[in-house]
């Protein structure tokens, strides 16, 4: 699944470190899940759009529409 | 999924009363007499009961503390590790068992009997679904990185 959370996270200036420090999560993880190699829960897909102040589909593809 | 506090308790408790409590009974079963013998098994039971609690607790704590993707590589490294790392030893087991375990004795020098052997068995499972854990979860993230 493909994401925009490298930009949003440039966009803020934050590392990935600082991102996982916010969602608290490991570095490895935001990683994976911004490579798209991990996809979120939607738990985690809600935490990342309340911290970006986006809705989900505008964070998250699905490649499918 | 949350785990209560009290029902982490209840089942650290429960298991740590039940476990040792199923292995006196295995070993008054398997005909165990005397004084010294039984404050022995008492004794490897208080230290199991102790152990059950000890790792119990850590393992909690470290399932706790870590995120999703983490749980994840750990349900996917047990699942997959610990089953594919059972079929691949089976043919150790079904040769051991044609040939009546006469590997196994002469690499034991003849030393050892059948607790001794069933001990042995149990720790080789352990140890071949550890190793195919270590394997699934080092390659789970070496390709999420």
């Amino acid at each position: 699944m493909k994401n925009r959370i490298k930009v949003l996270r440039a966009e803020r200036g934050w590392s990935q470190a600082d991102l996982a420090s916010h969602l608290d999560v490991s570095r490895q993880s935001v990683n994976a899940i911004e490579t798209g190699k991990y996809d979120p829960s939607l738990p985690l897909a809600f935490r990342l759009a309340r911290l970006f102040e986006q809705p989900i589909e505008a964070i998250f593809q699905d490649g499918a529409g | 999924m949350t785990v209560s506090r009290t029902t982490t308790v209840a089942a650290l408790t429960g298991a740590a009363l039940a476990v040792p409590a199923l292995f006196i009974l295995i070993l008054h079963g398997a005909g165990l007499t005397g004084q010294s013998a039984r404050d022995h098994a008492m004794i490897v039971a208080a230290m199991y009961a102790g152990a059950v609690v000890v790792s119990g607790a850590i393992a909690l704590q470290y399932w706790r503390r870590i995120d999703e993707v983490a749980r994840d590589a750990q349900k996917s490294a047990w699942f997959l590790g610990g089953t594919v790392a059972i079929g691949v030893t089976a043919p150790l087991a079904l040769w051991l068992n044609l040939t009546r375990g006469e590997g196994l004795v002469a690499l034991l020098h003849g030393h050892g009997d059948a607790g001794v052997h069933f001990a042995l068995g149990y720790l080789f499972a352990v140890l071949a679904q550890g190793a195919g854990f270590l394997l699934v979860w080092a390659r789970w993230w070496l390709a999420r990185r």
